[in-house]
Parts: C-alpha cells; sequence; structure tokens
C-alpha cells in the first residue's frame, strides 16, 4: 500500500467516528477524502488568521485550539478547542467573510484541505453531509450558548467543573481508578483559564481546591477526575451541553 | 508526535555518549519548553514526557541513572532560568515602552489642556470678560494638578 493509500485510509478511519463525517455512505465518504489534499502542520506553528478564506480543513490527527485575543490587554480568549473530525473554519465557511481568530496548532497535526468553494458546493450535492452537518452546526452553536450563559450566570469553579466535566469520558475508569480527561488533559493552568474566560492565577487556585477535595487527580502530569459524582454536584447540570 | 516519541527517536538515531545526552536534553527540552509556552501544553506534562523519554529510550542505565538524572535536573533547571529571564526582559522592555509612552500621553493631555484654556483666555480678552478671565487660572491650575495626580497613581501602580 502506498503511503497516500495509507494516510486516506487512516483519514477514512478517523471520519467514520466522527459526527460530522461518521453517517455517510462509505463510498461518498472516499470520494470526499480523494478530493482533498493531506496537509502537515507542525506543533505551535503560526497559522495565518485567514486561511479559512480559502480552504476548509478537516482535523485527522492532532488539537487546534482557536484563540481571540484582545489588542489592548493582550488576554486571549479560546472558543474552540478542535480535534479529529473536526472542520475549521465553519464561520468563513457559512459566510464567506473573514473571520479574525488566531488558531495554535497544539500537536503535530495531520489535516484534509479543500477549496472552500467546493466544501460549499457539498453540502449542496451530497444531501447525506448536509443532513449531517446541521445538527454538527447545531452543537456547536449549544457549545458557544452554554459558554455565554455560563460566563454571566456561573461563578469560576462551577465554570471549570463544567470543562472538566465536558471532556471526561464516564465510561471509561483507567488502572488508577481514575475517569481519563480528553483533549484537554495536559493543558497549562492558563489554557484552561483562556476556555473559561477567567485568568491563570484563579483557575490555579480552583484547581488546588478540586484537587484537595479529591474531585480531580494529576498523574504524570495528566488531569484525571478521581471522583465523578462530586464533580457532577460541582456543576450546573441546566447549563451543561 | 509527543514529547516522549520525539526524544526516544532522536536517542535511537544518535549513539549514546554523555557530551550528546547533555546537548540531546538541553536542545529537547528548550524546543519543548518553547512549544509549551506557545501551545498552553502544561510544563509539568512535557517534563514528565521528557524524563520518560529518556528513560525508555533507554540512556538511563541503572549503573548511572542518579548521575544521568542529576545532569537532566541541571539542564532543565538551567533551560527554566534562561528561558524565565529571557521572558521577563522582554516584559521589563515592554514595560518601558509603555512608560516611556505614558508620560508622552501625559505631556498631550496637560498640552490639551493648555490649549482649550488658552482659547477661553483670549476669548475673554476680546470680550473683556475680566470675571471668566480671572477663574481661567483656577481651571488650568485645577486640571494640571488632577491630570498631574492620575499620572503619578497609575506610575506608582505601574512600579
Amino acid at each position: 500500500m502506498s503511503e497516500d493509500n495509507a494516510f486516506r485510509e487512516e483519514a477514512y478511519t478517523v471520519l467514520k467516528q466522527s459526527t460530522l463525517f461518521g453517517r455517510l455512505d462509505s463510498e461518498m465518504l472516499k470520494s470526499m477524502i480523494a478530493e482533498c489534499t493531506e496537509v502537515q502542520w507542525k506543533k505551535a506553528e503560526t497559522l495565518d488568521h485567514d486561511i479559512g478564506m480559502k480552504h476548509l480543513y478537516i482535523i485527522i490527527s492532532g488539537r487546534l485550539k482557536i484563540t481571540h485575543i484582545d489588542p489592548e490587554s493582550g488576554r486571549s480568549l479560546a472558543l474552540f478547542l478542535k480535534s479529529s473530525g473536526d472542520i475549521f473554519d465553519v464561520f468563513s465557511l457559512l459566510d464567506g467573510k473573514e473571520h479574525v481568530v488566531f488558531p495554535v496548532v497544539m500537536d503535530n497535526m495531520t489535516v484534509l484541505r479543500i477549496p472552500i468553494e467546493r466544501a460549499r458546493k457539498w453540502i449542496l450535492e451530497y444531501t447525506q453531509f448536509n443532513e449531517s452537518f446541521l445538527p454538527y452546526l447545531g452543537k456547536k452553536m449549544r457549545e458557544l450558548e452554554a459558554f455565554g450563559t455560563s460566563l454571566v450566570f456561573h461563578d469560576t469553579t462551577t465554570r471549570l467543573a463544567n470543562l472538566i466535566l465536558k471532556h471526561t469520558d464516564a465510561s471509561k475508569e483507567n488502572s488508577y481508578d481514575h475517569y481519563p480527561v480528553k483533549l484537554i488533559n495536559n493543558l497549562s493552568h492558563e489554557s484552561l483559564a483562556e476556555m473559561i474566560g477567567s485568568v491563570r492565577s484563579v483557575v490555579s487556585t480552583q484547581m488546588h481546591k478540586l484537587k484537595d477535595e479529591g474531585v480531580i487527580a494529576s498523574k504524570r502530569g495528566h488531569l484525571a477526575v478521581k471522583n465523578f459524582e462530586k464533580l457532577v454536584k460541582k456543576c450546573d447540570r441546566y447549563f451543561y451541553a | 508526535m509527543s514529547d516522549k516519541d520525539d526524544i526516544k527517536k532522536y536517542i535511537e538515531n544518535n549513539p549514546y555518549s554523555q557530551k550528546s545526552m547533555t546537548a540531546l536534553i538541553e536542545e529537547c527540552y528548550r524546543e519543548a519548553l518553547y512549544e509549551s509556552k506557545k501551545t498552553g501544553q502544561s510544563v509539568e506534562s512535557m517534563t514528565y514526557e521528557i524524563l520518560e523519554g529518556v528513560g525508555e529510550g533507554s540512556l538511563l542505565k541503572p549503573e548511572y541513572a542518579e548521575e544521568v538524572l542529576e545532569n537532566i535536573l541541571n539542564i532543565i533547571s538551567a533551560t527554566l532560568e534562561e528561558s524565565a529571564q529571557e521572558s521577563i526582559y522582554r516584559k521589563k522592555r515592554k514595560l518601558y515602552w509603555a512608560k516611556m509612552q505614558l508620560s508622552e500621553t501625559i505631556e498631550t493631555e496637560q498640552s490639551y489642556v493648555k490649549e482649550a484654556i488658552e482659547a477661553c483666555r483670549e476669548y475673554a480678552k476680546e470680550k473683556s470678560l475680566k470675571t471668566l478671565e480671572e477663574q481661567l487660572h483656577q481651571y488650568e491650575s485645577k486640571l494640571s494638578r488632577n491630570i498631574y495626580i492620575l499620572a503619578e497613581k497609575i506610575k506608582y501602580n505601574a512600579e
């Protein structure tokens, strides 16, 4: 099998497990992948803020943090942490307008690239893709809504607990009797603060409190949930998306 | 690829020697620290991965383990210190420029006060408004004093 074929096989397997592409007919998904170009992004690489204007990117592996930065204060807010099966940039795909964000490459990434005009045609031509695209958008909008309401109604402790809960895999317990936390498990307190609209010092205090209370644990620098029930109690489930 | 995989791969491709190990760890840790600061990965998890990479890359031969770990600790602390100094120096430079800009802003604002008061003074002279002319001096002093106090407060808090 050639390298290119192996990559396309891997892309197919990854996308088959995603919300957006998982329900597509196998042949349709394979032909969509065949239209794309493979692109590699190196960890910590700086991407242009307008890359989403010309192409749509489909993430196969690695994480991409979408950040907004206030030029006056330098404060940043990370609204999305995208991973396998996610697409970037949904905003420019929908309205064709410039979307000023700062994408941060968190790990070495492999993505598929497709010209934006062609991606728009996918939505019109492939009914199955369209049917999956709307629930995907709905999910992202609900996440944004939950974030906005939480920012207004909740204190930092609840917002932090919500963030951890959202990324906790409650179905799996690891060898330490802890629940693994996905995507955000190796982030710094500063990064976690960016994701809940707070600052590092406040998040550090709250994280120490959660550790002291036995809610979370840090093993080898990776975050895990020690007491799932206690974590749920700290969240306002009404707003949890 | 993770930091651990990176360092393991590097070790595999470079035969072991004390000298190359020092250079290798230093290079890997410096790069990983830079990436962590940029991406927001925690330094704790990155450091652990580097240590695991060294261990699994069979650099830690039991008879040399203590010695090698002590050496690694020295490299890590020196790299962290160097990186901290760099960051602090950069911030200090920004602070210096911010202070310069603050002084310039204060002077500009004070010149606006002077210009406006001067215009009022000329108008009062032209119209022979003696009482207004006398009051203008008080306004000028009050405004200048308030701007000065505000600037001093900001300067004090910035230091």
